[in-house]
């Protein structure tokens, strides 16, 4: 958990986030960033999968969880990513202080992967159910 | 012509193309003026024209013989400027609106009207002392363009070609320097601003800091501390207070806000303090310097922000206001001449106003010593001095370049001389009205030619570059990729195609031929639009035959598109599209950096490891050690990945310290810290900058010697070679030492060297990189020829510096050589034993590349000096790692050895952003300010002046190096996959056992076809990426160009993206041809080892 928050850290680092100054923020992020996308896998599909989750092995896990949580990882880090963006236009908000659009990003990736992810799972689960009460 | 050249024929066609439309484009929307040096003086006679002899003087009237002119008397007179002397107190108020001066009748009235009392009662009190005007602004409405319309009487354009135009310093001919010239004082208090535009030139200056739009109070509070002793000191002819509260207000609060009423009282209490004070002998014009919008803001062109006020008050009374035919409005530039005629100096130059006759103050005239001046006289001279200054501006003007067609001249000359005619021969009052009448005519007409000329975009032009270049984009566009693989036979025979080159070069030379001739006006449009109209054609007819082919393939595209690609394109979209938005044009850097790493993220997340190693490795590496667990978890090739994009991304941001801010980001001074350090430093070694530069430039010659010597191409004595092995070291001790020399403190640098001296340095740097560069042309080939295989093993140990690589390659070579010795046996006749050894051969192609680089990192590492110097190096080090790093995706999912040829459009995109973001990563920005003209001095000792061709080529070497060294390494993205593929055999994971692996790049020279096609399709991506950035600058410039930021950011970015354009496209051109270049050597040398096998079978050599 540790090493992955500091990975997200160094990544967040990385990609353009200050160095020495606004480290509490960025940290903020990457604890975020860590609790949305590596903690769900650890507590679903134990440690020894998690990470090749997140990484993106396809046939990682047997657990017919692991492309569901893949894909909350993927839109997660997509809404984080698009966060960014809004950071240098010249608005002059509050809300585009650093870290809180990718923060704002992050959680709505993970409603968004939530909701896409019970579409694409839970719907045609029901339907089959359905399915399978009325051929009984 | 070999399909080669007919490729490069292409491409260069196609850029051509794209510089035309280009150029086309800009000469529409670059709006230009040239700085005229001259400077208006006072002249003895004020009928005799000064400027006759250098113009010519076909419209100003030479003969100086005056007849019975009322005027006459002065003829003769020392000094005829200071006829009107009287002291000026201009009090500017930023964006004081005419609304806010003008009294409304109205019962309630609103937050900011009625505000100006002190106006109003000096009005109704004296209205023949006081004088208020609309006072029309020229757009762009911004402070600073502003002020310098209202000191140099000029019309605004974008580029003021001046001597300098590094700072925003003005060198044209002003009314502040007119000031100095004729010893007169100018006190400055307000807007730090002025002080940019005039450094050094007031007698006393208190500036204030204007950035703060928040702060409504300090530099109003600073003004007012200094108003009133400036005004009791009384040894000034000319006091300037600009306050830039009111201005604030309106930005942070807007007009009607409170806040309005309060600053306009405050303005009020300080004018009328002002009138109190001043003598009779003081004139006080209050003026905006442009208006506001109703939300405050300002920097357009409508009517509410162009429209200010102007109010003149003189305690002797004004002349009287029927003298003037401009009635209540007034255009700005006009206060220059009027200030100069009150002032008693001669018209700036370049002014273009003319002269308000109703605000010259009536009595100054009587003050004249020994004078009978009568005050219309007075008023006759001031127009006469103003219409004469116009004509000979434009006559100098127009003599040195060609913007205004004859005609437009010959009418403009008519008028001045029936002006000039009548002028002579005034005699009362009645006359002098109907001059007054003919002389505002005639400057308003020059006006408003010189704003046709200077101030609209040429539409047409810019409609037709844009399309132009869209077509042309389109062109390449379908041609790469439809046309991709082997269709690319362009169609019809070759005959059309050099049919259609003639044609080019033809279109070219007569259009220059009938412009340089002058038998037709326009050269330079008839030149465009005959080359793209026969280019068109010959496009039309190229696609026309390869219709069936475009047509299948874009049915063909497969609806199956993986998240990369969706990826890319994104990618390639949104920062096009950052194009059109300002903020994201000043944080461009950081954009590129993000995008850049976030496509090497997904990349690296979209890697699969190939399928056949997978199961081998995993299982037999479980070893006991720490990192058993992620082993475990990840694929050992994953992790090879995965740590070449993590190098790569620590690499790209640690150049992120490089960067240089714009002026537009808050808390900006990058220019400060390294000016006021340098006097301090005693010691010799205290810079760390140069220490740091040494120790980069050293680890780089170090680096890329090693790789070189590892792959056997510094073995042997041909010229490129020696070249190679030593140059790198000189030029990176020569420009180091030259930049430690340079920051030794200046007395001890005179001390120990003349200044000649010094420039040894840096020629050693350029001759040296100018022979070896000739030598790499020339013999671009880095091999060492062994002509018996049993020789060998001894020569090359006792040979080479350092024997362990190369034993260690031989033996490599020779296993690969066995093999490939066994698939040939057969039909070949020749023995192991008498085939030649020849080093360096499995390398050849890149090596004579990365000479290339090692030669051209030092150069420009002289040329960045020593602060950005580590930057560059930085740079090429994420090169190297980009180009590692894709060379291992490219085995990605190889089945045939062929497959390695191909770039994929990541790749191309990557390295396409690399170079635009190494821009920003040496220290760039796309601003003129931030241009780094220290490289126009290093080895032209400074004198500038005496050639503008190599200061000028040394500065766009030092701007535009990154897309200089990435247009000419762009080949290297092909060729790595395969030096990869030889040197570390582990790294470049691979399912084919193909034989043709082992060869290392000779693949390229026995596949010809093949790697010509697909380096044509490289280049032409490459190209084309380049392209559409300039196209979507182009566009961004074109829908914002009446924006207020148009001339700070889309301008500049413009100019910078086309020349990048301009640079990239003949640095990608010759690395084209450098490889074709290599592969004629390739073959030449095949031939010369074996002259009987070479046609068959090219594969015979061995490599070391």
């Amino acid at each position: 958990m540790c090493l992955i928050t500091v990975a997200y850290f160094i990544i967040a680092v990385l990609f353009g986030a200050e160095f020495l100054k606004k480290n509490e923020e960025t940290f903020m992020l990457s604890l975020l960033l860590m609790m949305l996308t590596a903690l769900p896998a650890c507590l679903h599909l134990g440690p020894n999968y998690a990470l090749a989750a997140v990484l993106g092995d396809e046939k990682a896990s047997l657990n017919p969880l692991s492309p569901v949580l893949q894909h909350i990882v993927r839109v997660t880090l997509l809404g984080a990513w698009l966060g960014a963006f809004v950071i240098p236009l010249d608005w002059d908000r509050p809300w585009q202080e650093w870290p809180v659009p990718c923060c704002v990003g992050a959680l709505m990736g993970y409603v968004a992967a939530h909701a896409t992810a019970m579409i694409q799972v839970a719907i045609p689960r029901y339907i089959t159910s359905r399915i399978t009460t009325k051929l009984h | 012509m070999s399909k080669f050249w007919r490729y490069f024929l292409f491409l260069a066609w196609m850029s051509y193309l794209l510089v035309c439309g280009v150029l086309l484009f800009s000469r529409g929307f670059l709006l230009r003026r040239q700085v005229q040096p001259e400077k208006s003086r006072c002249i003895g006679n004020i009928y005799c024209s000064n400027f006759s002899s250098e113009v010519g003087s076909q419209g100003i009237e030479a003969d100086c013989v005056s007849g019975p002119s009322p005027l006459n008397h002065l003829v003769g007179h020392e000094d005829l400027c200071s006829q009107g002397r009287a002291k000026v107190v201009l009090v500017v108020v930023d964006a004081l609106k005419y609304d806010f001066a003008y009294y409304h009748s109205t019962q309630n009235p609103r937050a900011y009207e009625n505000r100006l009392t002190i106006l109003k009662d000096l009005i109704v009190k004296q209205p023949d002392n006081t004088r208020l005007y609309k006072f029309i602004a020229d757009p762009p409405t911004t402070t600073m363009q502003r002020l310098k319309g209202l000191t140099t009487g000029s019309l605004p354009t974008f580029i003021d070609i001046g001597s300098n135009f590094a700072s925003t310093e003005i060198n044209e001919d002003n009314l502040i320097d007119q000031l100095r010239s004729k010893g007169k004082k100018a006190v400055f208090m307000g807007d730090d601003t002025w002080v940019g535009l005039y450094p050094h030139r007031f007698e006393r200056e208190y500036p204030f800091l204007s950035f703060n739009v928040w702060d409504l109070d300090t530099v109003d509070e600073g003004i007012k501390k200094h108003l009133q002793p400036e005004l009791k000191q009384n040894d000034w002819d000319l006091l300037i207070a600009h306050f830039l509260g009111v201005d604030h207000c309106g930005h942070r609060y807007g007009p009607l806000h409170p806040e309005m009423t309060r600053k306009l009282d405050e303005m009020n209490t300080v004018i009328s303090e002002i009138v109190e004070s001043m003598d009779n002998s003081t004139v006080l014009v209050v003026l905006g310097d442009h208006g506001m919008t109703n939300t405050g803001d300002h920097g357009g062109e409508s009517e509410a922000e162009v429209t200010a006020a102007l109010f003149i008050y003189s305690p002797l009374g004004l002349l009287p206001q029927s003298w003037s035919p401009k009635g209540g409005v007034v255009r700005q530039v006009d206060l220059v001449p009027t200030l100069a005629t009150i002032l008693g100096i001669p018209i700036p130059f370049s002014n273009l106003g003319s002269v308000i006759i109703d605000s010259l103050p009536k009595t100054v005239a009587f003050k004249h010593v020994g004078s009978t001046l009568q005050n219309w006289q007075f008023a006759l001279l001031s127009l006469w001095s103003n219409v004469r200054q116009a004509m000979t501006y434009i006559e100098t003007y127009s003599s040195r370049n060609n913007e205004f067609t004859s005609d437009k001249l010959l009418s403009l000359r008519k008028a001045f001389s029936s002006i000039s005619e009548k002028v002579k021969n005034i005699a009362n009052q009645e006359e002098f009205l109907v001059i007054v009448e003919e002389g505002s005519e005639f400057l308003t007409s020059l006006r408003v030619l010189c704003e046709k000329v200077w101030v609209q975009f040429d539409t047409y032009s810019m409609t037709w570059g844009l399309i132009f270049t869209f077509v042309v984009i389109m062109v390449i566009f379908l041609v790469i990729e439809a046309l991709q693989g082997d269709e690319i036979t362009f169609g019809v025979s070759g005959s059309c195609l050099s049919f259609a080159y003639v044609c080019l070069v033809l279109c070219a030379s007569v259009s220059l031929l009938l412009g340089h001739l002058s038998i037709i006006q326009n050269s330079e449009l008839v030149f465009f639009i005959s080359t793209f109209g026969s280019s068109f054609v010959f496009l039309a007819i190229v696609l026309a035959a390869n219709t069936g082919a475009i047509l299948s393939k874009w049915g063909n595209i497969s609806k199956s598109k993986s998240w990369l690609e969706l990826f890319w394109r994104t990618i390639c979209m949104l920062s096009l599209w950052a194009m059109a938005s300002n903020s994201y044009v000043i944080a461009e850097g950081q954009i590129l950096s993000f995008f850049l790493l976030s496509l090497i993220a997904t990349m690296v997340y979209c890697y699969n490891v190939p399928l056949e190693e997978l199961s081998g490795v995993v299982k037999n590496k479980i070893s006991k050690s720490r990192f058993a667990w992620i082993r475990s978890q990840i694929h050992p090739m994953r992790l090879r990945t995965i740590t070449v994009a993590f190098a790569l991304a620590i690499l790209v941001r640690a150049t992120h310290q490089f960067w240089k801010c714009r002026d537009e980001e808050s808390g900006c001074n990058n220019q400060l810290p390294s000016e006021p350090s340098e006097p301090k430093k005693k010691d010799l070694g205290a810079d760390p900058n140069c220490l740091i530069m040494l120790v980069c430039m050293a680890l780089w010659v170090t680096f890329t010697r090693m790789w070189l010597r590892s792959c056997g191409n510094l073995t042997g004595y041909s010229i490129t070679v020696l070249f190679a092995r030593y140059t790198p070291t000189v030029m990176a001790v020569c420009s180091g030492g030259f930049w430690v020399l340079q920051g030794l403190p200046g007395d001890t640098r005179s001390r120990l060297f003349k200044p000649w001296q010094l420039q040894i340095l840096p020629w050693t740097v350029y001759t040296l990189s100018g022979v070896s560069l000739a030598s790499l042309i020339w013999r671009p080939l880095c091999v060492f020829v062994v002509k018996s295989r049993n020789q060998s093993p001894t020569f090359s140990v006792t040979r080479s510096e350092n024997p362990i690589p190369q034993l260690y390659n031989q033996m490599k070579q020779m296993i690969g050589g066995k093999k490939e010795n066994l698939n040939q046996n057969d039909s070949t006749s020749s023995s192991e034993n008498s085939s030649p050894v020849v080093y360096g051969l499995a390398t050849v192609y890149s090596a004579s590349f990365v000479v290339l680089a090692v030669i051209l990192v030092p150069a420009m590492g002289l040329l960045l000096g020593a602060r950005w110097s580590p930057a560059l190096v930085l740079c090429a080090c994420v090169a190297t790692c980009l180009l590692l790093f894709i060379s291992i995706l490219r085995f990605e999912n190889v089945i045939v050895s062929v497959q390695l040829l191909a770039t994929s459009w990541p790749a191309v995109v990557c390295w396409s952003l690399l170079a635009q973001y190494a821009f920003y990563g040496t220290g760039h920005q796309a601003t003129f300010s931030s241009i780094q003209w220290d490289a126009a001095m290093v080895g032209t000792s400074g004198n500038v002046a005496s050639s503008r061709f190599v200061p000028g080529l040394l500065v766009i070497v030092n701007t535009f190096c990154s897309h200089i060294l990435m247009g000419l390494l762009l080949p290297l993205l092909l060729i790595v996959p395969l030096t990869l593929r030889v040197i570390r055999p582990q790294w470049a994971a691979v399912a084919v056992g193909d034989h043709d692996l082992s060869q290392g790049e000779l693949m390229i020279y026995q596949r010809e076809d093949f790697a010509y096609r697909s380096l044509t399709t490289l280049t032409a991506r490459y190209i084309l990426l380049q392209g559409v950035r300039s196209l979507a600058c182009m566009f961004s410039a074109t829908i914002h160009a009446r924006h207020l930021m148009v001339w700070a950011i889309f301008a500049p970015k413009f100019i910078f993206e086309a020349v990048s354009l301009f640079v990239t496209l003949p640095c990608v051109l010759f690395s084209f041809a450098f490889v074709g270049r290599i592969t004629a050597s390739v073959e030449s040398l095949v031939n010369y080892l074996d002259p009987s096998n070479s046609k068959p079978n090219k594969s015979f050599d061995k490599r070391r």
